[in-house]
């Protein structure tokens, strides 16, 4: 078992970051046979509290050491259960075995997020890219957790709250800047990750992860903390993963 | 089979090559009035004065109201970061025997931006109160009637020129000193407003000062509910531009500063007005703000919160500011 390891790593990177943060945490696990359908589903503080799932479709490589699959997830805001916010993913991911332990999955995914509050309501199309290189041993493994979000466009339809900021502000006759204006933004979200991950295999099917770190957002003023900016650079994520 | 996956790479490039050039026509957020007013640096349509704070020229936001040649009264609205609309709508009553002065403090409001907190503290509010009053009434007193934030710094700027001020009216001050501040209530400001302020990263991050008030705009009247009483739902409050970087910075960069200290040496007597619902209500500057007042009545607004004071109730806060006025110093 332990000579087929350029197999168990590329299907324990197979189970991919791919699909924004809840899958990217699982594809550490140690997996021997993990060319399998799987299903992640993963409890996360970023800080806010999200829940997320996804399936996961292992594709057929030539090479022993890599690994490619694809798959879809969602990611929901827990706490504002009625709101609709929530995200969708679609991604592709690689992973590599270099070395005897050592490996790193690669992985890449579009979202589409949608998110509403008392200014507007958005519509985001982003790509997340998350990189895991590591150390695997057994049924267990070790490893930094890397990656960059962007939304690259984002539609923002203001509310009546944030039109009616712009009204009476000037002298009667006087006629300034209008706004707001709904329509796409170009780079409205860009964050960083930067963190480790852990994670543990039972048996042929569960396998179970953990991961903590910073996602934190550049701020122009160098603010990198302050709440009242949305500026809480933490995560915190637990996923568990079922193959079959 | 190797034509077809290499037809399948092209269309994925031709796709995400499509995305990223559609994503570069889009418009910035950096635009003027994409998401939010610009400020009185940007735009010189607003009513505006430049005035030195900290050796910086800065564009204030600012108004008058009443004619000229009537007791000058300065209005300071709170936040920190907050702009005068609220004030202006409620309190517009008393232009008809003063010549009231409305403006946005530094980095609130639709006043300039500033981004370094050290421009940001107790002196440099002083510094803007002292540059206004020397603009509009100079070496004449004034009258200064502050909300929150505004009424700390009205307070301090009284105790320490106590020969500029007429009369001072106080409406819900924040904790003036560490003894108050000790006791302010902790308010939590709700798991939905905490899950949504941050849930919105994935779509706008909070960059610049632009976007950064954008966000709080987005969460501001229910993250404001602790001002409310506790069986009320927080409402719409007239608002241009909240300054959240001030927001953050004021409340960091004022220490232990005591606003009260030396306000012994004003001789007219201070009114503090207050509601009796939310964190800052009569029962808290009662205990803990008003100690530091040694000439203070407190006039109390029966049901009225921290921003009610100006909507619903605004004729109980206008005729108890007339009263006050009215009375000889």
């Amino acid at each position: 078992m332990r000579r087929s390891l350029p197999a168990w790593l590329s299907g324990a990177l197979t189970i991919s970051p791919w699909l924004a943060p809840s899958l990217a945490r699982a594809e550490l696990v140690p997996r021997p046979d993990a060319r399998r359908t799987a299903l992640q589903s993963t409890l996360a503080l970023e800080p806010e509290l999200t829940l997320s799932a996804a399936l996961l479709f292992p594709l057929r490589l030539d090479s022993p050491r890599a690994v490619l699959s694809l798959g879809a997830g969602v990611k929901w805001a827990v706490l504002l259960p009625t709101r609709g916010d929530l995200q969708l993913s679609l991604g592709a991911a690689g992973s590599y075995l270099v070395a005897r332990d050592w490996g790193a999955a690669c992985a890449a995914s579009a979202l589409a997020t949608r998110a509403q509050n008392e200014a507007a309501t958005f519509y985001g199309l982003g790509l997340e890219l998350r990189c895991q290189p590591g150390y695997f041993h057994g049924a267990w493994s070790v490893g930094l957790d890397l990656g960059l979000q962007s939304a690259l466009s984002t539609h923002v339809e203001h509310s009546a709250t944030a039109r009616s900021t712009f009204e009476e502000r000037y002298p009667p006759g006087v006629t300034g800047i209008t706004g707001p204006r709904d329509g796409w933004y170009r780079f409205t979200a860009t964050r960083f990750r930067v963190g480790v991950a852990s994670s543990h295999r039972w048996g042929d099917h569960w396998s179970g992860v953990l991961a903590l770190g910073s996602l934190f957002a550049r701020q122009d003023q160098g603010l990198l903390l302050a709440f009242n900016l949305a500026q809480l650079p933490i995560y915190l994520e637990l996923g568990a993963g079922y193959a079959w | 089979m190797h034509g077809r996956r290499t037809l399948r790479r092209a269309r994925c490039a031709l796709v995400l090559g499509g995305w990223l050039a559609c994503s570069a026509a889009c418009a910035s957020s950096d635009e003027l009035g994409a998401l939010v007013p610009p400020t009185a640096d940007e735009d010189p349509a607003l009513p505006r004065v430049q005035v030195t704070i900290g050796g910086h020229a800065r564009w204030l936001h600012l108004e008058t109201l009443g004619e000229g040649g009537r007791p000058v009264v300065l209005i300071l609205p709170g936040g920190p970061g907050s702009d005068y609309r609220l004030l202006r709508d409620a309190l517009a009553p008393l232009a008809d025997e003063h010549l009231l002065v409305f403006w946005d403090q530094h980095g609130g409001g639709l006043s300039e931006r500033v981004s370094r907190p050290s421009q940001l503290t107790p002196d440099s509010f002083d510094e803007e109160i002292a540059a206004v009053h020397v603009l509009v009434a100079p070496g004449e007193k004034v009258t200064l009637i502050g909300h929150s934030y505004g009424a700390e710094i009205a307070l301090r700027y009284t105790a320490l020129h106590p020969e500029a001020v007429e009369r001072l009216v106080l409406i819900e001050p924040g904790p003036v000193n560490d003894f108050a501040r000790d006791h302010r209530p902790t308010s939590f400001v709700g798991l939905d407003v905490f899950e949504s302020l941050f849930w919105d990263n994935e779509v706008m991050t909070a960059q610049d000062h632009a976007r950064a008030d954008y966000r709080l705009l987005g969460v501001l009247r229910r993250g404001s509910r602790s001002f409310y009483c506790a069986s009320q739902e927080p409402v719409e409050v007239p608002s241009w531009r909240f300054g959240a970087y001030a927001f953050e910075v004021v409340q960091r960069e004022e220490g232990s500063t005591d606003y009260a200290r030396g306000i012994e040496a004003f001789a007219p007597r201070v009114l503090l007005i207050a509601g009796t619902c939310g964190d800052l209500q009569t029962s808290f500057q009662q205990a803990y703000n008003l100690p530091a007042l040694p000439r203070a009545d407190l006039v109390r607004i029966e049901g009225a919160g921290h921003f009610t004071l100006f909507l619903d109730y605004a004729p109980q806060t206008l005729a108890a500011i007339r009263a006050y006025l009215a009375e000889a110093p």
